[in-house]
């Protein structure tokens, strides 16, 4: 089937109503047979009347990938991966200078975020 | 009207891939979303002008732009630049749930010219929202509604605090006339009330005005969900036959409703109020008309209790009120009157967007005096407008006879020379609608993407797990173990802390050590395994697992246990690298620090052998093991049984590549066959990992595969195999006409064997027994997926139905054949929906009609439908 270039976002608030997760996922194409894939997860906690960023990772994966991709896109995050999340990737992230909205490429980063499809 | 949720108008829409147009100038880049929309309504969605100034300034910021070649990158980034600015938005505490969908159409493809247009489309719940809230006079809180209470994000396009919002309305009944009106609210953060409403209304023989102020608190542990207070006055000038109804009533009220229970989402509601003021007609213009008391005082202490249950598309209501009235200033009850006030509404989904609505009512009461010294206005009338027990309140229990074939209060005659109005009453109202013409929210092109929905899917399950581990950090006994494993981690603290300095003064001794003990150090900062510094970040991890209950076991596991082979844990790359450290320093004959770091790396292994199997314990508190899910996997995949899933999946697939190979590789059987083949390969991929060994696969992993392929989340995320057995029933006939009738019979007759190991499976899953946080999180995120099946499958923008309208009601006690009795109507109508408001409009005849009684009514009301219930 041909790429289409879709992205799909989901964001829930905890019962406690302290928490917002956000998981979301989407598809790039560079051609009809190459797409490439991103994640977004979020996860704010309401410190002090606002919700702030607690975990706030952006993954993008390329085309060697797309199958475990592809499986994240239709499984979700399980519970190592979301552990991963709040480990190593947030450390890799706040170790990252500030930039405002823009993106910083980072190696380190991308290579967590390839390591992250394959955490049991 | 502008086409607004499909593809654009057809003839405008690119039909090949995109990358077929690349070099194409591209025109224009608009950014649409289903509030784009012109209606005559479009004078009420102020938001859409703040929208457009919104879209306006992202639109320029895309990296596709008007006046450039379209390449298929550069419009790949687009859409994520899109995917980062809406994944941004945060939600506020009252919007449980925000989904967003992004994609695009390209449109107006000149080949000539090699010109075209590219439109990103955003469908987002929040806009869905917002229009549903601007009819909506008082937040719904009886019912979880999609985004109920309040919203007071800056950007949110439905926050509403410190702003007045009039809406106008107007209304007609016979009893009336041509009434018009305004409604206004006002919210805002903080006091004890933090939101007034007041409304009037009024015609050339009526008016009615209210104003409250209104506070609430809600609770999200314990059995209350949220308590309301309300103080506030109402009145009301209305005509009935021949005499004039008046109010005026000071009330104030407390009421409150539990937290959904059990797999209904049972609700218990209850509340109290008091109230003054007083009633008064103008019968003394009447004296030939019997009364009781034409104009008294008034006071009432008010009871009411309620029970709401849901289950999928169907609720049930019931309440009771009980009023102790007072005709004077003393504290004497004059009466009691009683109200029961049921109500059954469901929705039968026969085809998507086009829900079949019934909706039931059956009310009843009954005034108790020894003195019969009832105020007339107390008194029941009958008509085609509800009067709430409740006066300004959200919880609308009706407590008079509502026939909507007699104008407002004209039902009120029992007999001559009897009282106006009725001492007890009942109705039973039945309206029917069907959608026969609609404009669905979400395009049935994107609804019923598969890679949509799964990706759906896959944000409810990340969602859940999430959830679940909010939960399970409540629990007493996760609690006994993160105790002393909190225990544990000071003493790791305690070990690492002086680390730093230690290694510090270690590099900066005079003379310096040999450079194989600097190198080890150097290791220590940048750790060859894990590329990262071993003392900084263990130091991280430490404060955050200390910092918070829910960051606890990401931080244990990251410095105990480690992700992977690759991946260990810090604690444990840091012991390494400290014994090598200590080897350097012994073969340097610094002896002295060689035994502190050993003995430190000694420490902090023991504190990780220690710490290990509680954490262990930790990690699968709460979940279900892989013994528990033994039995679901044993239907899907055992050599020992005469048949499994995975053997029915072979069938299937051996059965479809002897299809495509007889068919030479035709395209229309290609095509016909090639979503079967997506989904048979979605199975094997899930049932690889379900079924997997389990040193390769964790627990999680094979739940979730199993919910993948046989369960899914409702109908919006079907489970593959539903898919699977749709797929087949949907090209059955057209591969029978195709000359594959034999082939065709054989897969229907697999999809049957997969339905009823599906249906083996599912019920060896519902034998498991899952923890309160388990079930907890399956409650929310059940209510998110319902949430968003409504969204995907059957709202609608704009919904045209036809209606009919059935009542039947009494009031008594009857003392004339002539003028009491049971009276009926019915008629036709027609309600136009706008979201999830509803407006009805008709006419019911009176079927039995009396002397002096009218022959029908017309109809007319407004509602907004909570189908997000």
């Amino acid at each position: 089937m041909a790429c289409k270039e879709f992205s799909i976002n989901l964001a829930v608030l905890a019962p406690s109503n302290k928490r917002q997760i956000s998981f979301g996922m989407m598809r790039g194409c560079i051609d009809d047979n190459t797409p490439f894939y991103a994640m977004i997860f979020i996860l704010r906690d309401l410190i002090e009347g606002e919700f702030q960023d607690r975990v706030k990772v952006k993954i993008t994966i390329g085309p060697t990938l797309n199958d475990k991709a592809e499986a994240l896109m239709n499984r979700g995050l399980n519970a190592a991966q979301l552990d991963f999340l709040q480990g190593p990737l947030t450390s890799r992230a706040k170790k990252l200078p500030a930039t405002g909205s823009k993106e910083v490429e980072d190696k380190k980063m991308n290579a967590l975020g390839e390591e992250i499809l394959t955490v049991k | 009207m502008y086409a607004l949720a499909a593809d654009g108008p057809t003839d405008r829409v690119c039909r090949k891939s995109p990358d077929a147009y690349k070099g194409y100038t591209v025109k224009q880049v608009r950014i649409e979303t289903p509030l784009s929309i012109k209606t005559p309504l479009s004078f009420l969605f102020g938001a859409q002008k703040r929208l457009q100034e919104e879209f306006e300034s992202t639109r320029q910021q895309l990296p596709l732009k008007e006046g450039m070649a379209f390449d298929r990158v550069v419009h790949s980034a687009s859409i994520e630049n899109l995917f980062n600015k809406y994944s941004e938005i945060v939600l506020r505490p009252g919007e449980r749930l925000r989904a967003t969908y992004i994609t695009y159409s390209l449109e107006a493809c000149d080949e000539t010219a090699q010109t075209m247009e590219v439109v990103y489309r955003i469908y987002s719940s929040d806009f869905f929202y917002y229009v549903s809230r601007v009819f909506e006079m008082r937040s719904d809180k009886i019912t979880r509604s999609l985004a109920p209470g309040r919203i007071s994000a800056p950007g949110a396009i439905a926050n509403t605090n410190n702003k007045i919002l009039p809406q106008p309305f107007v209304g007609y009944n016979r009893s009336r006339g041509l009434f018009a009106g305004t409604i206004a609210s006002f919210k805002s953060e903080g006091g004890i009330f933090d939101r007034t409403d007041m409304d009037v209304s009024a015609s050339g023989n009526s008016a009615t005005a209210g104003l409250n102020l209104s506070g609430s608190k809600g609770f999200n542990t314990g059995w209350l969900s949220y308590l309301d207070w309300r103080v506030g006055y109402r009145y009301f000038n209305l005509p009935s036959d021949d005499i004039d109804l008046k109010a005026g009533t000071v009330v104030a009220q407390l009421f409150g409703a539990s937290q959904p229970m059990g797999s209904s989402n049972v609700v218990f509601r209850f509340g109290a109020s008091i109230e003054g003021g007083n009633r008064q007609t103008d019968l003394e213009k009447n004296p030939d008309l019997s009364s009781t008391l034409a104009r008294s005082p008034y006071g009432a202490a008010k009871l009411y209790t309620g029970v709401t249950f849901n289950h999928g598309r169907r609720a049930l209501t019931a309440s009771y009120g009980l009023q102790l009235g007072n005709n004077d200033a003393s504290l004497r009850v004059d009466y009691l009157k009683h109200i029961v006030d049921t109500s059954y509404d469901a929705r039968f989904l026969w085809r998507e967007h086009r829900p079949l609505r019934l909706e039931m009512q059956l009310t009843a009461g009954a005034i108790q005096s020894s003195s019969g010294r009832v105020p007339v206005v107390e008194r029941f009338f009958g008509g085609n407008v509800q009067r709430p027990f409740i006066e300004g309140s959200d919880w609308i229990i009706n407590s008079s006879p509502l026939i909507r074939s007699f104008p407002q209060n004209r039902l009120n005659r029992i007999g001559p020379n009897a009282p106006i109005g009725g001492k007890n009453f009942f109705s039973f109202n039945v309206t029917l609608t069907q959608p026969v013409w609609n404009r669905a929210a979400v395009p049935d092109e994107i609804s019923s993407d598969s890679g949509v929905r799964n990706a759906i899917g896959a944000g409810l399950q990340t969602a859940h797990r999430a959830t679940f581990d909010s939960y399970i950090v409540e629990e007493p006994q996760y609690n006994q173990i993160y105790g002393a494993l909190l225990a544990k981690l000071n003493d790791l603290a305690a070990t690492v802390e002086p680390l730093p300095k230690k290694l510090e003064a270690l590099q900066s001794q005079d003379p310096p050590p040999p450079q194989s003990v600097l190198d080890k150090i150097e290791q220590i900062g940048d750790d060859p395994v894990l590329e990262t510094d071993l003392l900084e970040d263990s130091q991280d991890r430490i404060d955050q697992a200390k910092s918070s209950k829910d960051q606890f076991r990401a931080g244990i596991r990251t410095l105990i246990v480690g992700f992977s082979a690759s991946r260990p844990g810090l604690i444990t790359r840091l012991v390494a690298d400290l014994k090598e450290l200590k080897d350097a320093l012994r073969q340097a004959n610094l002896g002295s620090d060689a035994e502190q770091i050993e003995t430190a790396a000694n420490k902090l292994q023991q504190l990780q052998s220690e710490m290990l199997p509680m954490f262990n314990r930790l990690l699968v508190f709460g979940q279900i093991s892989l013994a528990d899910l033994q039995p679901a996997r044993a239907a899907l995949k055992d050599s020992a049984e005469s048949d499994d899933v995975e053997r029915v999946l072979q069938r299937i697939e051996r059965i479809v590549g002897e299809i495509e190979r007889q068919s030479g590789g035709a395209k229309p059987i290609t095509d016909l066959i090639s979503p079967l083949k997506t989904q048979i390969d979605e199975a094997k991929s899930a049932l690889a990992v379900a079924t997997a060994n389990p040193d390769a696969s964790s627990v999680d992993d094979v739940q979730n595969s199993i919910d993948q392929l046989m369960v899914g989340f409702g109908e919006l995320v079907p489970a593959t195999a539903s898919k699977i057995a749709t797929e087949i029933k949907r090209i059955r006939q057209p591969l029978a006409d195709a000359n594959f009738n034999a082939q065709s019979q054989e897969l229907v007759k697999e999809a049957d064997k997969l339905a009823a190991f599906q249906k083996e499976v599912r019920k060896r899953l519902q034998t498991i027994k899952r923890t309160n946080s388990e079930l907890k999180a399956r409650r929310d995120i059940g209510f998110a997926a319902r949430s968003l099946e409504t969204v995907f499958r059957e709202l609608n923008l704009i919904a045209v139905s036809p209606a009919i309208l059935f009542d039947v009601a009494r009031i008594g006690p009857q003392t004339d054949n002539n003028q009491g009795g049971v009276r009926y109507g019915l008629g036709p109508g027609v309600r136009f929906s706008l979201v999830t408001l509803d407006i009805t409009m008709g006419y019911s005849w009176n079927l039995n009609r009396r002397p002096g009684e009218g022959r029908g009514a017309f109809v007319f009301s407004m509602n907004i439908s909570d189908i997000f219930r």
